[in-house]
Formats: structure tokens, C-alpha cells, sequence
């Protein structure tokens, strides 16, 4: 997270013969870390693949054979699709969010000198992520109780005769995950922010550009780079996420995660939560490779 | 304007590949900041060394939080000193055992002596994970309520030795609520509504209390019927609910904060939240209150057999289970206790009270749930 350096310091082109060996020798050191994921990721991936494929019986043990009926109830039941359409409008949903609120962010901590002011601005933008989610979400029902400060602030304004409940609103969700997201878009977008050389604005509006004109034609496509990579990890994250809409009061959102985790813990009916946290990963995948081809297609418009 | 752009091909890639490693390094920040909150309890080992120390040591589960370490030095601490046998306190909750218990599929289990509520015990036993008791070899047998026992008792064969048993009825704030519920009927006052908080049918609680509604005219969960009417009268509730927790530092929040008054709960959090002087009553509704057992169990593949029975002498003798009760303020098993005066004021307890208890019928229970909480929420969306 060093400050980016621009300077295209690339060596210069190596001869095609050498590029070969140092190739498969570079693969070496990255073998322990290929290894760790495969054994961590792919081999429970499998499994619970495998276990998605069972049907179960009374008390949610899997029985022998095979068949697709646990995809069968996640595409039919409207208790899992709904919650699946749910979240995927969700994570849309905050992933502009989080881009759009995190751009200002990122563009005043790229332009920060270096000091106690840049240092406070990061402190504060990755803060969500050094807190605990516990004491995280409870800081969130403070605020959106009863008589938390938003409630008494829109009734003491006029806007509300009594207490909205707002820990049981969709608004609430939206708010506490887009609060956990914002670093994931705003770290990147300043890196990218940070790598465009002033001399092109100035450029810009020396030639006649207004500063909003700049703004849309300089700053925004060079920082297309930062808004992809913002993008496609804070929409998967948020597929996924559970944990924070529980804790903050959301618990009755149809959320995918939230299903997963109550067909676990609640009604131990592990075929049909593999089933859908598969369709849920499926869903992520498809929502990521969306995105990156949408900017691959505009970063290429733009830059031809 | 595109001739502004410059920037070669190549350096634009690698802004966005410094971009994408330092979107990792934040990955890696969050995954060590708070990955461990996330899973929630990991497991424990209780430290204190032993007296006579045989080598011997079990693996005992207890239920995180205050409930644990009350538990530690109610039933471990005197074990350990008196037996030399260690144990190992796994902390969590009843989920993940069954989780774990599963996983092993009956041989070498992870745990000696296990927490259960009556919802994964069915689970359990229903995947033959869990050993009957043999009562014989309980020296307290005899003492504990068979009210209690009967509950844990699948097919003839006694499965749990009962610990506490908490009632379900209404938690409420007794500075908005001035006159005291009487029965589940009146969460439904109007007075109260945009005041209630409702657990969902996933945590026991809100199970309970839709198992309350049901039985409220002599329904059974297991009549189709009957649940239909238990939905008719829940949909009572629509646009009066202000909360919805899935925990109980949830529902003990919603209270503090003034977010709901009145909520269908456990009477032992009640009475510890008024001994911290929180404006907190409890009502034993007058159609029965909702039992909520935890009971101690032997899985089987356990290899310590002969020190899990002598653990479960402690865990069933009076001596030990009368700090325990009235640390949680929930009826012990074990019906030769006698109570302090500050317990016996509040707390209903004893077998006339768990006959008129309701139990939630689990076994009809487990596999229709997914089907109740999609009509649950398609009433409170």
C-alpha cells in the first residue's frame, strides 16, 4: 500500500531465448502458495460440490445416490431464488455505491501531501476494516436504534413523527455493507488516481478545457483501471456477505448468505446450503466476468 | 482528446496490476482484522492444573459467554480438584458441535460429554451420533426431573442428563409496559404494536413462540391445520414488529435501545438482565410457557467413557447445579435443590411447573421449518 510510482521503469526487452527458463523458474517460488489454495480452496470446492448432489432425508443427512434436486429447490423454492435475485441486485447495488461515494475519498487522499493529514485520511478510510465486525455492526444499531442519532435527528427535524425502524430496513443493510466495502474501492481508486501525471490535467486545461470538462474527459478515464479493480472485488464480496446484515438487525433480508448460514445452523440440511452457496459462487462469477468484460469494452473505446 | 493519452499500453497495465495488489494487501487486512470474529467462538482449554493428576483428561462443550465460565467453575473447577481428571472446555454452541459430531460420523468423536438443546438433539440421535445412557451408572438419576429426562428420551432409551430448563414467555420493559402481560395473547395488544420484536423461526426462540401459538387451542405442530391458524394469528403482528434479532445479544439490545418493549423470550435472561438494573419483567404466560432445555449427552465413539459418567455425577448433583441455576436463573435438573429466597421469588421451576410447560415438537419441527420461515417471511417482508 506504498505510495505508486509512475515511472514505466519496465527493462528492456529480453532476448526470446531467455525468456523461457527464467519463466519456469519464476513459477518456483510461487508453487508453496499454488499448493496452500489448491489444498484450501479446490479440495473443499469439490466436496462440497459432491455433497450439493445428495438428496437428504427427514433429519438432513445425506442419503446415497445422486441427483440435481437441491438445485431443483434452489431454482424452484422462492425462499432461496428470491434471496439469490436479492443479492445480486444488492451487490450491484453496492458496488456503485461503494465506487461512487469512495471516488471523492480516493481523489482528496491521492492528492494529500504526505503527513499527519494523508495518514489521518487512510486511517479513516481503512478503519472499517481494522474493527471488529462485531463492534462494527453494534456501532451501527447505536446509531439507527430507536433513539439513536438518525432517528432523533429526522424526528427532531420534522421529517418523522416517531421512530422509523430503521435496524429492520433494507436501507440498513445497504448503509452497513457499503460501510465494510468502501476501502476495497477507495485503496485501488487511489492508486490509480495517484498514477496520473498532473502535467495532463494542466495540459488539459491549458488547451481550454473547463475543470468539469477535465474532470470527465482526463481524470475519470484514467482511473478506469481503479474503478475495475474496485469493482470486481467489492461486487463479489458483497455477494457473499451475511455476517454484518445479521448482527445489525437484518437477519430477515433474503440475502443468499443469510440462507446458507440458517440451512446450516438452523435446519442442518447441508445438501441444499452447498447447493445454494455453489449457485451463489456460480451467480459471483458470471457478476465478475460481466464487469470485467464492461470495462475491458470501455478501457477500449477509450484508449482504442 | 485522445491525443492527451499517451500513456503506453504496457504502464497502464501495470497501474492496474499495483492496483489489484494493493486491493489485496486490503484482502489480507480484513481476512486477519476480523476473520476470527466471523466464525464466531473458537474453541478453549480451561488452564487450572489438577490435584492427583491420573493423565487422564475429557473434552466437555459449554455454550460461550457468561454461560461458560459459570459453568467452568460450577461444574470443572470442583471436578478437576476432586477427580484429577482434566477437562478440556470446548466453547461454542450447539450447531457446531452437531457439526463436528457429524463430521465424525461416530468414531473417535471430538467431544466426551456435549450441550444439546432439543432441536439438534433429534438431529443427532436421528444420525445415530449420541450413545444412551446407561442410568444405572448415574448416581443422581433418581433426583433429576422426569419431566426433563422424558424430554430427551427417543424410543424408549434415555439419551440426556438434564441440566437447566429456561421458560419462554414475555421479556418486557417495565418502564413502557406499566401493567404486566398475562398471556401470549397480549404481545398482540395494539397498544403495543410498532414495539414488538419477533425472533424468526430459525432461532429457537421465535420457534418457541410460534409453537406457543399453535398449542394456544390444544394445536399441535404436526396438524397442518393448526399451523395454519398459528399463521393466521401471527399475521397479527404485520407492520407491528420494530426488531427481528437471531441472538440473544440481539434481543438484549433491541430492549436497551428502546427499539422494542415486549418479546417473546428466555425468563433467565430476564432476571440477569434486572439484576443489572435494567427496567426488564418477565411474564410466565398463564396458557403454559414454552420450554427450553439444554441437556448433557455421550456421543458415541467417545473413548473415555468411565470419566464422562463421573463428569456427569457432578453435572446432576444438587451441590453443583444450585450455583449454576442461580447464576443463569434457569430451573436446574436435579429436583432436590433448595433454592435461595431471591431465586424461589422469581423463578418458576419444579415438575408441576414443566408439565404445564408446552414443548416444541422437533421431530415435526426440524424438517417443516424451511417451509414455516418461507410463510414467516412472506408475512413480515
Amino acid at each position: 500500500m506504498s505510495a505508486p510510482s509512475t515511472s514505466p521503469a519496465l527493462s528492456p526487452a529480453t532476448s526470446p531465448a531467455l525468456k523461457k527458463p527464467r519463466r519456469l523458474r519464476g513459477l518456483l517460488p510461487v508453487t508453496p502458495v499454488v499448493v496452500f489454495l489448491a489444498a484450501l480452496f479446490v479440495v473443499p470446492l469439490v466436496r462440497v460440490f459432491a455433497l450439493s448432489l445428495h438428496p437428504v432425508d427427514a433429519n438432513g443427512y445425506p442419503l446415497d445416490g445422486y441427483s440435481f434436486v437441491q438445485y431443483r429447490r434452489v431454482f424452484t423454492e422462492s425462499f432461496f431464488s428470491e434471496a439469490l435475485w436479492h443479492s445480486l441486485l444488492t451487490a450491484l447495488l453496492v458496488t456503485v455505491l461503494s465506487v461512487l461515494l469512495g471516488f471523492p475519498a480516493a481523489y482528496a487522499l491521492s492528492r494529500a501531501r504526505k503527513g499527519v493529514v494523508r495518514t489521518l485520511l487512510f486511517v479513516a478510510v481503512v478503519s472499517p476494516l481494522l474493527t471488529s465486525v462485531v463492534v462494527r455492526s453494534y456501532g451501527w444499531v447505536v446509531l439507527f436504534s430507536a433513539n439513536g442519532v438518525v432517528n432523533r435527528t429526522l424526528v427532531w427535524l420534522g421529517f418523522l413523527d416517531q421512530p422509523a425502524h430503521l435496524l429492520t430496513s433494507y436501507l440498513v443493510v445497504v448503509v452497513s455493507v457499503v460501510h465494510v466495502m468502501l476501502p476495497f474501492a477507495i485503496l485501488p481508486l487511489t492508486t490509480a488516481l495517484g498514477g496520473i501525471d498532473d502535467n495532463l490535467r494542466r495540459a488539459s486545461r491549458s488547451l481550454g478545457a473547463g475543470p468539469v470538462r477535465t474532470f470527465w474527459k482526463v481524470t475519470v478515464p484514467l482511473s478506469l483501471p481503479g474503478i475495475a479493480v474496485g469493482a470486481t472485488v467489492v461486487f463479489p464480496l458483497a455477494m457473499g456477505i451475511y455476517i454484518t446484515p445479521l448482527l445489525v438487525g437484518g437477519a430477515n433480508q433474503p440475502l443468499a448468505g443469510l440462507r446458507v448460514y440458517s440451512q446450516i445452523t438452523a435446519v442442518f440440511d447441508y445438501p441444499v446450503a452447498a447447493a445454494l452457496s455453489l449457485v451463489l459462487l456460480l451467480l459471483t462469477l458470471l457478476g465478475v466476468s460481466v464487469l470485467g468484460t464492461g470495462f475491458r469494452f470501455w478501457e477500449k473505446r477509450l484508449h482504442g | 482528446m485522445r491525443s492527451f493519452l499517451p500513456r503506453p499500453a504496457r504502464a497502464r497495465r501495470r497501474g492496474y496490476l499495483l492496483a489489484l495488489a494493493s486491493a489485496g494487501t486490503v484482502t489480507a487486512l480484513t481476512l486477519t482484522g476480523c476473520g476470527g470474529v466471523d466464525t464466531g467462538g473458537g474453541s478453549g482449554s480451561s488452564g487450572s492444573g489438577s490435584g492427583d493428576g491420573k493423565g487422564e483428561s475429557i473434552t466437555v462443550t459449554a455454550f460461550a459467554g457468561a454461560w461458560g465460565e459459570l459453568f467452568k467453575s460450577s461444574f470443572v473447577e470442583p471436578f478437576e480438584k476432586d477427580t484429577g481428571i482434566k477437562v478440556n472446555l470446548v466453547y461454542g454452541a450447539d450447531s457446531d458441535w452437531v457439526t463436528k459430531l457429524r463430521a465424525a460420523g461416530g468414531k473417535n468423536a471430538p467431544f466426551d460429554v456435549l450441550a444439546l438443546t432439543p432441536g439438534s438433539l433429534h438431529q443427532a440421535v436421528g444420525g445415530d451420533l449420541l450413545e444412551p445412557l446407561k442410568t444405572a451408572d448415574l448416581s443422581h438419576w433418581k433426583q433429576l426431573d422426569p419431566v426433563l429426562t422424558e424430554r430427551s428420551t427417543i424410543d424408549g432409551a434415555s439419551y440426556g442428563v438434564p441440566l437447566t430448563t429456561g421458560s419462554n414467555g414475555l421479556l418486557y420493559r417495565t418502564d413502557k409496559i406499566k401493567q404486566a402481560p398475562k398471556d401470549w395473547t397480549d404481545i398482540f395488544d395494539k397498544k403495543y404494536c410498532g414495539h414488538v420484536a419477533l425472533p424468526p423461526l430459525t432461532y429457537n426462540a421465535g420457534l418457541e413462540f410460534f409453537s406457543a401459538l399453535v398449542s394456544q387451542g390444544g394445536g399441535k405442530l404436526s396438524n397442518p391445520a393448526d399451523v395454519d391458524k398459528g399463521f393466521k394469528k401471527l399475521a397479527e403482528l404485520k407492520g407491528c414488529v420494530s426488531a427481528y434479532p437471531a441472538d440473544a445479544g440481539s434481543v438484549a439490545t433491541v430492549l436497551q435501545n428502546g427499539d422494542a418493549w415486549i418479546v417473546p423470550f428466555w425468563d433467565g435472561r430476564a432476571f440477569a438482565m434486572e439484576k443489572e438494573g435494567q427496567p426488564i419483567g418477565f411474564t410466565y404466560p398463564s396458557s403454559g410457557a414454552v420450554g427450553a432445555l439444554t441437556s448433557y449427552y455421550v456421543p458415541k465413539g467417545s473413548k473415555h467413557t468411565a470419566a464422562a459418567y463421573k463428569f456427569l455425577n457432578y453435572l446432576s448433583a444438587a451441590e453443583y447445579q444450585k450455583p449454576f441455576a442461580q447464576g443463569t436463573f434457569y430451573g436446574a435438573g436435579n429436583d432436590s435443590i433448595d433454592y435461595d429466597a431471591d431465586f424461589k421469588a422469581k423463578v418458576k421451576y419444579g415438575e408441576d411447573v414443566y408439565k404445564k410447560f408446552t414443548w416444541v415438537d422437533y421431530k415435526t419441527a426440524t424438517p417443516k421449518l424451511n417451509e414455516w420461515q418461507q410463510r414467516w417471511n412472506q408475512i413480515f417482508k
